[in-house]
């Protein structure tokens, strides 16, 4: 083949620059660590690394809900504990006032006791976190329950005394739910009617009760009672209690689970969009060697010609 | 008996022609690295001895012959060569063309993009999420409704910027035109030009080369196939029709008018091209060439296009607007002063009258008050229910919905046009690549053929300057012989 010196100096030309282009690709591999710099590098790599980063988002977004969750629960478990610990107090002072000695000034301190608590009960079941009421169900906005008049409202049902079951359920429907997967909603709050309870029977009228069972100096027998009613409604509490840590451990197991996913989601990313570092150095030096040498036989041959010997 | 001064004679053509050859060195040395230049070599011949008549005829045996001729200066060109290339450049102008707008599309579409579509659909429903948690709060109503806007903003953005690159190609198709024309009229010129030159015999060398290099340009421009007829003329026709660009005649220009509609149905937007006898030539008409490739992106529909891809947003657009509505609808504003301390259903997320990436945007009621996206699921009456994120939970689930019109799921759809949007460009990058190397091949041998070696030049420089110091030499040689006839013969006896 005829070979002149324009063809030397076009494939030199060429072939620096592809040259150029590898190092090029290398050095922004390196900088940036990723493999794909552009989509159509790998498509089918591409399109699984997209799928990767979603779902890591997801996985982020999941794992927020997640936390939010868990302090819901805290407080909400904390605040159980609190009326827990009200409640054996009543337990006891029923069980003291019982006692046939009691004097009038004795059963009067009880009983101012006694209020202080329902007050406290009143401020636990009104509980804010957040700003928002934990024990509102969907009413998050204002004190869910009221006493007016010695009559306790929640949210929209006027006495809960006087309340049927099926309005309580309505209201115990109202379970606030985070998101925790696509496909599951979990419930973080306990209504309020479920703490307290309805009816007759709930914590307020109980406490009432006592008060009035105090007052009127009834039988020892009556109080005895009100002992085992308190015992009963704190049996309610706790069994809550372990309701509410039921739920925190799957929070755990669950928050555990995305953890793990997590890691595998990153090291699956690396391995799909990621670089071997040492793979990628090596071809990065071996590409900057060609480009030298290309660029030192290119100043050799380009000038030389018969021109140069010919005197 | 020939002349005492045949040897003069034949010396003569021997300086003449190598004079000659040292010009065409010098030329050829000089335009050695001219665009377009081929090589040129001396054609010589030797003179047959005169073949006598009358007196002269058989007087002698042993005549020499007289001396040298030129008797062409030729191009070394290989025309098998020049085919190969024009058809392979015609190529090589399509996939060039469509891989730089596809690398504009792949941009957009690129996973180290932050500010895609996908990410903006993410924060969306990432706000979304936080609203689920606190529906009450304003501040988060508020990042669901910026996030929202700028998903619309994102999408408008994209439609924008697909239908610039489009309207890029529409111009460009009037350049190319304008090129062809103009190349067409240049080709035309060089065929009058070229057959006046050679009427008188001679090679019309520089301008065969001329026009040569301008049907290596035309030819990726626009496929075509020509043919040179006895004279020097070269006719050239061109797409899947073998229309008539040029022929002995004349030209035939093609005509450019802007009458047919772009993407979204405006009149007299796009251009089209019909050739002088009527014909239109859009992408269909052609087999390649740049004005194939800038066709094929402004117009196809197949994968390739442009409009494909805006289809696909306009697409995913509809989808969008329509799940989120519905889903939307059936849940209850949040009852405050700026939407007139009213819960109430049947609320638009999205525009329900802006269905295109173009135009989509979030619903009037949604832009005047954050409190108008309808979190709970029931009529907020009083406080109760001010907490129910009953509803942003049905729209979390917008992302898992799987029989979505057209789109089915929407994260899967995004995934789709990417994947289509790097395959494409893999597969256009990928001609375009061996195109390239093909291409350079042919160049590589037509160099080889057509290139002016230095070398090459320099040893005929020596054997010209050679054989013109021979012939003069000889010229000498000649006169001492005819001096010593003239001058030094007869003096016997003086």
């Amino acid at each position: 083949m005829r070979v002149v010196q324009n063809m030397l100096t076009s494939s030199l030309l060429r072939n620096l620059h592809s040259n150029l282009n590898n190092l090029n690709k290398y050095q922004n591999q390196l900088s940036t660590n990723s493999r794909i710099l552009r989509i159509s590098d790998d498509p089918i790599g591409a399109v699984s690394s997209i799928q990767i980063k979603n779902d890591i988002k997801k996985n982020e977004q999941y794992s927020k809900n997640i936390s939010d969750a868990q302090s819901w629960l805290n407080e909400t478990e904390s605040n159980l504990y609190e009326l827990n610990n009200i409640l054996i107090r009543m337990k006891e002072l029923a069980n003291q006032s019982a006692n046939g000695t009691f004097t009038k000034q004795q059963r009067d301190a009880i009983k101012e006791e006694v209020l202080q608590m329902r007050d406290q009960l009143l401020d636990i079941v009104n509980t804010k976190f957040a700003g928002k009421y934990i024990f509102g169900g969907y009413n998050t906005t204002s004190a869910p329950f009221k006493i007016n008049a010695g009559t306790v409202s929640y949210n929209s049902i006027s006495d809960i005394s006087a309340a049927t079951p099926a309005e309580i359920d309505y209201e115990n429907d109202q379970v606030r739910s985070f998101k925790l997967s696509p496909s599951t909603s979990f419930g973080v709050s306990i209504p309020g009617t479920k703490v307290v309870g309805c009816g007759s029977d709930n914590l307020f009228a109980l406490f009432e009760g006592f008060v009035d069972a105090l007052d009127t100096d009834v039988a020892t027998p009556e109080l005895v009672e009100y002992a085992s009613k308190f015992s009963k409604a704190q049996d309610d509490v706790l069994s809550l209690i372990s309701d509410v840590g039921g739920r925190q451990k799957r929070l755990e197991h669950i928050n555990t689970r995305y953890e793990n996913e997590f890691i595998n989601l990153a090291e699956l990313d690396e391995k799909t969009v990621g670089i071997d570092q040492a793979e990628v150095i090596t071809y990065f030096r071996m590409a900057e060697n060609t480009y030298n040498t290309a660029l030192q036989v290119g100043a050799r041959i380009i000038q030389r010609s018969l021109v140069d010997f010919l005197s | 008996m020939p002349s005492a001064f045949y040897g003069l004679q034949i010396s003569k053509t021997g300086l003449f022609a190598s004079q000659k050859g040292l010009e065409l060195v010098s030329n050829n040395v000089a335009n050695s690295s001219t665009v377009g230049y081929t090589r040129q070599r001396l054609n010589l011949s030797s003179i047959p001895a005169p073949y006598g008549s009358g007196m002269l005829l058989n007087v002698e045996r042993g005549m020499v012959g007289s001396g040298v001729s030129i008797d062409k200066i030729e191009q070394c060109r290989d025309y098998y060569l020049d085919i190969q290339f024009r058809s392979e450049n015609c190529l090589l102008g399509e996939w060039a063309v469509k891989s730089e707008a596809l690398y504009y599309i792949e941009d957009l579409f690129n996973i180290t993009n932050e500010a895609g579509i996908d990410d903006a659909l993410r924060k969306l429903f990432d706000s979304f999420e936080e609203l689920s948690k606190a529906p009450e709060s304003k501040e988060i109503r508020t990042l669901v409704q910026q996030n929202a806007i700028v998903f619309t903003d994102t999408m408008n953005y994209y439609s924008s910027q697909l239908e610039k690159l489009q309207n890029q190609q529409n111009d460009e198709i009037a350049v190319v035109v304008n090129q062809i024309n103009s190349l067409i009229s240049l080709i035309d010129d060089y065929n009058t030009q070229i057959v006046k030159y050679e009427r008188s015999g001679d090679n019309a060398n520089e301008l065969r080369d001329k026009r040569n290099t301008a049907l290596d340009t035309l030819s990726g421009l626009i496929d075509i196939t020509y043919s040179e007829n006895e004279r020097g003329i070269i006719s050239v026709n061109f797409g899947k029709n073998n229309e008539c660009l040029i022929d002995a005649n004349g030209k035939y220009l093609l005509a450019l008018s802007k009458d047919l509609p772009d993407y979204y149905g405006n009149a007299d937007k796009f251009y089209s091209i019909t050739t002088s006898s009527g014909n239109i030539v859009d992408s269909a008409a052609l087999n390649s060439g740049e004005l194939k490739g800038y066709f094929d992106m402004r117009d196809g529909s197949g994968d390739t296009g442009i409009p494909f891809y805006m289809e696909q947003l306009d697409k995913l657009a509809r989808g969008i607007v329509e799940t989120f509505n519905l889903v939307h609808q059936n849940g209850f504003s949040y009852p405050d002063d700026s939407n007139g301390n009213v819960s109430v259903s049947g609320i638009n997320f999205f525009d329900p009258a802006k269905i295109t990436a173009k135009t989509i945007s979030l619903d009037d009621a949604i832009l005047s008050s954050v409190y108008n996206i309808a979190a709970s699921s029931v009529e907020i009456v009083g406080d109760n229910n001010k907490g129910n994120n009953g509803n942003i939970l049905e729209i979390l689930t917008i992302a898992e919905k799987t029989d979505i019109d057209e789109i089915a799921n929407i994260e899967q759809f995004l995934k789709s046009i990417v994947s289509n949007v790097a395959v494409q460009t893999s597969f256009v990058n990928g001609k375009l690549e061996s195109q390239n190397v093909l291409i350079n091949n042919i160049l590589y041998k037509r160099e080889s053929v057509s290139g002016v070696s230095l070398d090459e030049e320099m040893t005929n420089m020596i054997v010209f300057q050679k054989s013109y110091s021979a012939a003069a030499r000889l010229i000498t040689a000649f006169d001492e012989q005819l001096d010593t006839l003239i001058n030094r013969t007869g003096l016997v006896g003086r």
